[in-house]
């Protein structure tokens, strides 16, 4: 039960902070919750359909094909995140006056719906592996259950966390959630990445097992938030740093777009005439 | 937070799951440890169990193997079942003198003290391994891992489950009671936009929260300084209008005298002309104050209602009569057709109604035009839905469906100033029908008519049985 436990907290605790972060972001951005239902749908789809044909994208690639493609919604989810960084920090200089509603959904509604499709195959795979073909399911279902519970309890008291802020601290948190979120996917993706032979592998940088064991309680919620390593290879941290500075990047230019705005007062007049 | 109740209801259950889910954890771990200290207990009564059998059962170089005779073969206890200890006895040199069907033919575990881990039989065992001090027999009992895990596990699973399964119960129950608990809120607002436009008194509630106290005392406060700021509003349209009176009543004496005196020097024909049109001028004044005192009168919060049974068919007959001579000098056909009707009104207030609905009618209509009004009762008689309806035609150009709901607001006219038809009038016809129409507890309609292709008024009131007066 415990290591069920373990694996669905995991995996749902990676889903959840990047739902309750993007719904708190929502309302900071003036945006209502509509948009939640069908993109939740879509990534359950999405999850069921990965989760059915994985023996399919298993032997793509020469046999990397699931490394491949995980990399590859790690890295999506990443850019989504930096996306949002953007939208954020526009917001966050310039409130209600430079929004981009038609993008913050679209960003919104697929950084939710790629995070399910990842997090929602792989608790499938594990249910359906340990419990219907291991037939452990009681075990499973109770970790499961268990698990589900946290993620949703932490879930629900970041979202509110978050709500009790204003709406700009509210965006300056959910960027930095997303900041570290993102960066932890990238250092996950370029693990994939290794185990496909696509990028350089070396041995490890360095080996915190002794602090942190990346199989305890801590190192599984760690690996959720920060995608912790106990012993990374030299690629991940690259790629985290990398994930690091582009997001900065992203909300650097994200208040630098407003600033640019602000600089023509007839525009500002315009949007403040309509409020 | 845009739902309390949601956000009660969420963190409450979150809370809940997460204190109960931890300690469910924390239970779980302990109690898996504490299973793994009994289980290995079980294999220590075993072996001392062993420890007690006669060692001249066996003799050296032959191995007994004892057979399991006892088990009973029920399903329910299929797990327990498997939960058999294999066992060896060795003699002090070494040789296997007894075993269980389960163990091995070789030794478990080496001639070592304690417990071990050890696999055997293509699984992982628990061996304890003792030395008889005695006889110097070494005595080893073993058990499975996995079943000692599974069965542990089931047994405290089953009470984990129950904290699971509980949670959505819990989660239902909060919503309801928190729901319940947010029930004078609802009973608050409710009690406020239940009331009636003109009723300004306390808001009072019995049994009111006192969370809710404050809220309650702000409304309280701003409904008096409404009212008194209503109160000082038409106050001040009542006076001025009332003060006007004298002013106009005494320029109407002195256009008439001005008039007099120009008709009979007979000097200028303009100056006559311009003193008739500030007759004009000075009548239009006196008729818009008089209409803004009706106006003030008939507000349902002013008025003093004294109903009575009215025939509305005799007094819109009446109304007619009066107003008969306007009627003729623009050459209008007038058709009045119906029964009596009798309905339990105030006579003041529906004359009132009934002289605006008829000269409004007669205004807009062009000369040669159409008027229809038609009174008729509705239902059957001595039936609590019986009633009156009071319709009033005309051939005017009528009013844009858009415009039904504006054409009732004070001063409002179609066009603005001046209606298109190019009539003047105060803008305040309508806004006193539907004042009268409110205090009657009656509704009105607009709509096109289509007899006439004008206007189409239609006023229904509650009728009045003279038969059930008498009951």
């Amino acid at each position: 039960m415990t290591s069920a436990l373990i694996i669905v907290l995991r995996e749902v605790l990676e889903a959840v902070l990047i739902i309750c972060m993007l719904l708190a972001s929502s309302s900071a951005l003036g945006l209502r919750f509509r948009w939640l239902p069908p993109a939740l749908f879509a990534g359950l789809t999405g999850a069921l359909i990965y989760a059915l044909s994985l023996e399919d994208i298993s032997m793509a690639f020469e046999g990397f094909g699931q490394e491949i493609v995980n990399a590859v919604i790690l890295l999506l989810i990443m850019l989504l995140l930096l996306a949002h960084n953007f939208l954020a920090m526009r917001e966050f200089k310039a409130p209600k006056i430079a929004r981009l509603p038609a993008l913050s959904l679209l960003v919104l509604s697929a950084t939710i719906a790629m995070a399910m499709v990842r997090e929602g195959s792989e608790i499938y795979l594990y249910v359906y592996s340990y419990g219907v073909v291991a037939g452990d399911m009681t075990s499973v279902l109770a970790g499961g259950a268990i698990g589900t519970g946290i993620g949703f309890s932490l879930g629900t008291f970041i979202y509110y966390g978050l709500r009790t802020l204003s709406a700009r601290h509210c965006l300056l948190f959910s960027s930095i959630m997303a900041l570290v979120i993102g960066a932890g996917m990238s250092s996950q993706a370029a693990l994939f990445l290794a185990q496909a032979d696509l990028v350089p592998t070396s041995e490890p940088l360095w080996d915190s097992s002794a602090l942190v064991a990346e199989s305890s309680l801590l190192g599984e919620l760690l690996q959720a938030v920060i995608g912790y390593e106990a012993s990374p290879i030299a690629t991940q941290v690259v790629m985290f740093a990398g994930a690091l500075l582009l997001s900065l990047a992203a909300m650097g230019i994200g208040i630098f777009s407003v600033r640019n705005i602000s600089a023509n007062p007839g525009a500002i007049r315009t949007h403040r005439s309509n409020e | 937070m845009t739902s309390i109740r949601l956000f009660l209801t969420l963190t409450l259950i979150a809370i809940i799951v997460m204190v109960s889910f931890l300690s469910s954890l924390r239970g779980y771990r302990e109690s898996m440890l504490e299973a793994e200290n009994l289980f290995d207990l079980q294999l220590l009564e075993h072996v001392k169990l062993l420890s007690l059998l006669n060692p001249e059962l066996s003799s050296a170089g032959y191995a007994r193997v004892v057979e399991e005779l006892l088990l009973p073969q029920q399903s329910d206890l299929a797990l327990s079942a498997e939960m058999r200890i294999a066992y060896q006895v060795f003699d002090p040199n070494g040789a296997l003198v007894l075993r269980s069907v389960l163990a091995p033919v070789t030794q478990m575990t080496p001639f070592e003290v304690g417990y071990r881990d050890v696999n055997f039989n293509g699984y992982r065992w628990r061996v304890l391994a003792i030395r008889d001090p005695e006889q110097q027999h070494w005595l080893m009992a073993a058990q499975r891992y996995d079943l000692r895990y599974e069965l542990a596990e089931r047994v405290i699973l089953e009470a984990v489950v129950p904290t699971l399964l509980s949670i959505p119960l819990a989660a239902l129950l909060i919503w309801f009671i928190v729901g319940y608990g947010l029930r004078p809120i609802r009973v608050l607002a409710r009690e406020v936009r239940s009331r009636e436009a003109s009723d300004l008194s306390n808001v009072q509630l019995e049994g009111i929260p006192k969370e809710l106290t404050p809220l309650t005392q702000s409304t309280n406060d701003l409904l008096r300084r409404l009212q008194s700021s209503f109160g000082r509003e038409k106050r001040f349209a009542a006076d001025a209008a009332h003060e006007l009176r004298t002013p106009i009543s005494t320029l109407k004496v002195q256009i008439h005298n001005l008039q007099a005196e120009l008709a009979d020097s007979a000097t200028n024909a303009e100056a006559i002309a311009s003193a008739a049109d500030l007759h004009k001028g000075i009548d239009a004044m006196g008729h818009l104050v008089e209409q803004i005192l009706v106006l003030n009168r008939t507000a349902p919060d002013q008025y003093m209602v004294q109903f009575v049974p009215v025939d509305v068919f005799e007094l819109v007959r009446e109304v007619v009569s009066a107003e008969y001579e306007q009627i003729l000098q623009r050459d209008q056909n007038f058709e009045l057709e119906g029964a009596s009707a009798v309905v339990k009104g105030d006579a003041t207030a529906l004359r009132s109604l009934v002289v605006n609905v008829l000269t409004n009618a007669s205004k807009y209509t062009p000369s040669g035009g159409s008027i229809l009004m038609r009174v008729e009762r509705i239902g059957k008689s001595a039936s609590a839905d019986a009633q009156v309806q009071l319709q009033i035609e005309d051939s005017g150009p009528g009013i844009p469906e858009a415009f039904y709901e504006r054409v009732f607001d004070r001063f409002y006219r179609l066009d603005g100033d001046r209606h298109s038809s190019g009539v003047s009038g105060s803008g305040l016809g309508l806004a006193i029908v539907k004042h009268i129409v409110e205090m009657h507890g009656a509704q009105i309609a607009l709509s096109s008519s289509e007899r006439l292709g004008g206007l189409c008024i239609t006023i229904t009131l509650r009728a009045f049985d003279t038969d059930s007066r008498n009951q």
